[in-house]
């Protein structure tokens, strides 16, 4: 559920909620600050402030598929000027187009159809499955549960200002076959309950990120 | 050695695609060349000493399969800058 200011009817005050609950108060701000057990503060403000953002994160990086947007009618174009905002990209459009088609080219089918639809694509590695956004080169990569519920987050790149593009094919090569040194280089993040950092860059990696179910993972 | 922005269409030329701030540029060479391939074999072992990855996949949707050491006989060989947490 996400809640968005309803300004042409309600001014500030007035709040409403994708379920159609609607709340009108001087304290509404005060109330998603303070009171995170009132149902209208239960998702957005409280958890981007203490950080424990599963819904937050969901809001930010699920841009092009939040309920209250019709996707058919988020154009493209929107997309591209809110991934710009987040990671600005090389001016040469032929660096862009160069890179884009690279990618293209490693992709299957299904990863094609769900880049263009949506935005991301899904990279299967030891039977675990990630899903790497295209709106930005950092904090894009999520690993999902059997329910394809995101459960971590990762968050590593090229170190050069590489089209966002380059970024997305070095990490999907990374994670298919050699996915205990992206591990180690990527910082981690649990999104199970409160959001909370696991592994910073560069340390040793926790086995059951490695491996969660006793088992090596597939590598080249 | 030559450079350019598109895979060679030549049979028998092979390229790496390094990757960088600029996007992408494709270093390509005869196979059929000894001094080529030497000079892409220099050039793959000085990228790794730079921390560079190099990676191999086949097209439309290949698992990507990292080398170590050079190949001169894969068509396709992508070279990726060092990795680093964000």
């Amino acid at each position: 559920m996400v809640w968005y200011n309803d300004r042409p009817t309600g001014g500030w005050r007035l709040f409403t909620s994708t379920q159609g609950t609607s709340l009108e108060s001087d304290e509404t701000w005060s109330r998603w600050i303070i009171r995170p057990n009132n149902t209208c503060a239960d998702i957005v403000w409280p958890r981007w402030l203490s950080d424990s953002a599963t819904t937050a994160t969901d809001y930010l990086v699920d841009w092009p598929t939040r309920p209250h947007i019709d996707q058919a009618a988020f154009s493209r174009e929107s997309f591209e000027r809110t991934a710009h905002a987040i990671s600005p990209q090389p001016r040469n459009p032929e660096a862009r187009n160069r890179a884009r088609q690279i990618l293209v080219e490693h992709l299957s089918q299904a990863q094609k159809d769900t880049l263009e639809k949506h935005g991301y694509f899904d990279v299967e590695a030891g039977g675990r499955w990630f899903r790497i956004y295209g709106n930005s080169f950092q904090h894009n990569i999520f690993e999902l549960d059997a329910n394809g519920r995101k459960i971590r987050e990762y968050c590593a790149h090229t170190s050069l200002a590489c089209p966002r593009e380059d970024h997305m094919l070095a990490q999907k090569f990374m994670i298919e076959a050699s996915f205990e040194e992206f591990a180690r280089v990527a910082n981690i993040w649990d999104l199970r309950g409160h959001r909370r950092i696991i592994h910073e860059s560069g340390r040793e990696v926790p086995p059951d990120i490695i491996s969660p179910y006793g088992q090596p993972m597939v590598s080249a | 050695m030559i450079e350019k922005n598109e895979w060679p269409q030549e049979p028998g030329h092979i390229a790496m695609a390094v990757m960088g701030s600029g996007g992408d540029i494709k270093k390509i060479w005869n196979k059929s060349n000894e001094d080529e391939v030497e000079d892409a074999r220099r050039t793959f072992y000085d990228m790794r000493r730079k921390g560079y990855l190099a990676f191999r996949a086949n097209k439309d949707g290949g698992r990507g399969e990292q080398i170590r050491e050079f190949d001169p006989d894969a068509e396709q060989m992508i070279m990726v800058p060092p990795m680093q947490g964000g």
